[in-house]
């Protein structure tokens, strides 16, 4: 069953500085979308080759069109740091191959602290 | 049996020459090579040919559409021979853009007037100034109409990789016309095309043969697929021609790690790379490379980047390192056999082999 824990003051989660905790084993991390404010809680672990991702970044989705039509969408991707994967910040998986998908958890703020279920 | 790929050579100029309007001849006539064509720089040794071939007496093979006719379509029992240029590859490399233009019309013509006449079961490839597309687009629709030509035919060498929107109308006004594009490797290094590798010029022919003609082709399949060509133009069908097939796996499967994550320079693939190409790619066989005895290893690994259904037979007619049909049949899987000897070609072209001919 599990449980929320308390990972982090809200403050201190910002882009590019994620907050890192371990949880029954697994490490687990909060990172800030900085285009929506949000924040996400994903496995800090790539499942492609085994990178930190909470060390890679939070970014909008580019997707295009051939000719060389470039668009932003309504989506955000946590990249990896190493190889460049993306993984849907909702549901962990990467787009790009649905077989590798990385664990997301569910996430609130109270009274100015991080919550994660986890 | 379809063999998708046999080499017409030109051993007569003169036969080309006159469909080539009088004002223009001798400056064909005059040039250093063959009607102005670009040369090798790198030649086989001993010959180009296989030495059991009739000749005539220009000592080559290939020349004559009866003899052409005899030695592919009865004695290795062609159902459909696919003509395929031989010097005239480079048709679309040469430095004089008007000039190519008009040698491409001619080539085609005489394709059209001296060959396909001479027996039902010929089809043709038409040769066209991919220098000029706009003159390349004019030269496709002048000669669509005649339905045995089945596939517009570009060189492994080349200014830049086909899938470069410079080519782009090129390859519209063929799947337009219900044409396959067909890209044989070669000519790499000659006139317009660059060098054959990204090492610089090779020194000796067989470091052509062995590099070059499969460096254009990896260059050209990774083009196509990159800028997305088969979600622009859907009904596009390429014919890889000689380039070989046993570094196909290991290079789809390195572009498809790439693509997964270099994808924001690409975002319009929104596939793996390597399932565009079992939809839209066919490769001819020759030459199948030798393995040491490795032949099921081989297989193996051509299955799981989509063969045999990738596969279309070719036997490089009347070429020294051609694949006879009856070699390549029994070295393949017997479950394979139907399908690249025949029915691959025929599902690739479609209509366009249909016999009786429909003009």
């Amino acid at each position: 069953m599990s449980e929320w824990h308390d990972i982090a003051a809200e403050a201190d989660v910002a882009p590019g500085a994620p907050a890192i905790a371990r949880i029954e084993g697994r490490e687990i991390g909060v990172m800030r979308d900085p285009r929506t404010n949000d924040l996400i809680a994903i496995r800090n672990r790539c499942p492609h080759s085994g990178a930190k991702l909470c060390l890679g970044s939070v970014e909008q989705r580019i997707e295009g069109e051939p000719g060389g039509h470039y668009h932003l969408v309504d989506r955000t991707v946590v990249v990896c740091p190493w190889h460049g994967w993306e993984f849907d910040a909702s549901s962990g998986v990467c787009p790009e191959d649905e077989n590798f998908r990385v664990a997301v958890y569910p996430v609130r703020v109270e009274h100015g602290r991080v919550f994660v279920q986890a | 049996m379809i063999d998708c790929d046999v080499h017409v050579q030109i051993t007569h100029p003169e036969e080309i020459l006159k469909f080539i309007d009088a004002p223009e001849r001798e400056w064909y006539r005059n040039q250093a090579y063959l009607l102005g064509l670009p040369g090798y720089p790198w030649s086989n040794p001993s010959t180009w040919f296989r030495g059991d071939l009739a000749v005539d007496e220009t000592g080559m093979p290939g020349g004559n559409p009866a003899t052409v006719a005899k030695e592919v379509l009865d004695n290795q029992g062609a159902d459909i021979g696919i003509l395929t240029a031989d010097d005239a590859l480079s048709v679309g490399l040469m430095q004089n853009t008007y000039r190519a233009a008009a040698l491409a019309r001619a080539h085609n013509d005489w394709f059209r007037e001296d060959w396909f006449p001479v027996d039902d079961r010929f089809r043709g490839s038409i040769v066209v100034p991919s220098q000029d597309p706009v003159a390349a687009v004019a030269e496709i629709e002048r000669c669509a109409s005649d339905r045995r030509f089945v596939q517009v035919l570009l060189a492994g060498g080349s200014e830049r990789p086909y899938g470069d929107p410079k080519y782009l109308p090129i390859l519209e006004a063929a799947a337009a016309n219900g044409l396959a594009v067909a890209i044989h490797s070669g000519m790499e290094g000659m006139g317009l095309a660059h060098q054959p590798t990204g090492a610089g010029a090779p020194t000796f022919y067989i470091e052509w043969h062995t590099t070059g003609s499969a460096c254009s082709i990896m260059g050209h399949l990774f083009s196509l697929l990159t800028h997305g060509t088969f979600r622009r133009i859907p009904d596009l069908k390429v014919l890889l021609i000689e380039g070989g097939v046993a570094w196909l796996p290991g290079m789809l499967w390195r572009n498809d790690t790439n693509w997964r994550g270099l994808r924001d320079d690409t975002p319009w693939l929104d596939e793996p790379p390597s399932e565009t190409m079992k939809r839209h790619i066919r490769f001819a066989t020759q030459p199948l490379e030798h393995t040491d005895g490795n032949d099921e290893l081989l297989w193996q690994m051509l299955a799981a980047v989509g063969a045999p259904d990738i596969l279309c037979y070719s036997s490089d007619y009347p070429h020294w390192d051609g694949d006879e049909p009856k070699w390549l049949a029994n070295r393949l899987p017997e479950a394979w056999r139907q399908g690249v000897m025949h029915d691959n070609a025929v599902n690739f072209y479609g209509s366009r082999l249909d016999l009786p001919v429909a003009r």
